[in-house]
């Protein structure tokens, strides 16, 4: 299907490749059907976006969090498995929005309200850990490097 | 709403197996014990504007260029 973004123009999309969020996102209630797609076309990256199908404007960049954050604990009880549809032991993906403020090496990952996605059934949900351990501003890059790629 | 007048250390009952205890008072500070079952969420309030402003603040700062931005995430990775 063709798809209308305001960021990559009218692009063609799979309507297999959309994925549901049945709550919509916090702040954006309304906003149920989401694709991914890469960040940078031509280059490989950790980082992807997140486009909303009903407003072209709306994108959010995701990434997987224990790419920073290896011990990140993030425990689900059956009841919230069965809310994105999961069978007992089915695997399923992780994903965090993340901010990219002007000074980019201070992007940040929201630890707090992870995206859960079942990509076999295709639906997913953004949870609230109950934990404090963790911020909805996690910096993704350590110190010495926030600071020296801001002087660049 | 429902309103109640609680000293400290006595408690409600919420359903069979949820009790909220007053443990403490000083000042404006009131310390709750909650006693429920381990599939219990309880959160504080807040925590959902914060979630609520964030994803706002994430989807409006993209002045940034993706390709630096890769590159930036690249190096990181590899340490």
């Amino acid at each position: 299907m063709k798809l209308e973004t305001t960021r990559f123009g009218i692009i063609d999309i799979e309507e297999k490749k959309i994925i549901e969020f049945s709550d919509g996102l916090y702040g954006f209630e309304k906003e149920r059907r989401f694709t991914f797609l890469p960040f940078n076309p031509n280059v490989e990256s950790p980082m992807e976006w997140m486009q909303s199908i009903l407003s072209p404007h709306l994108a959010f960049v995701v990434t997987d969090p224990y790419l920073y954050v290896p011990d990140y604990k993030l425990k689900l009880l059956e009841e919230d498995k069965k809310k994105v549809g999961l069978e007992l032991d089915e695997s399923f993906l992780i994903r965090s929005i993340v901010t990219i403020p002007e000074n980019y090496a201070e992007m940040t990952a929201n630890l707090v309200a992870p995206l859960v996605i079942n990509s076999s059934k295709r639906v997913a949900k953004q949870f609230v850990l109950t934990t404090m351990e963790y911020d909805t501003r996690h910096y993704l890059l350590p110190e010495e490097m926030r600071t020296t790629a801001a002087n660049h | 709403m429902l309103v109640l007048t609680r000293k400290i250390g006595e408690s409600i009952k919420i359903n069979e197996d949820v009790k909220i205890t007053v443990i403490d008072v000083k000042g404006k500070n009131i310390r709750l014990g909650i006693e429920a079952p381990r599939e219990t969420k309880i959160y504080r309030e807040e925590v959902f504007l914060k979630i609520r402003e964030q994803n706002q603040t994430a989807a409006t700062s993209h002045y940034f260029d993706p390709s630096k931005v890769s590159k930036l995430m690249k190096d990181k990775i590899k340490k």
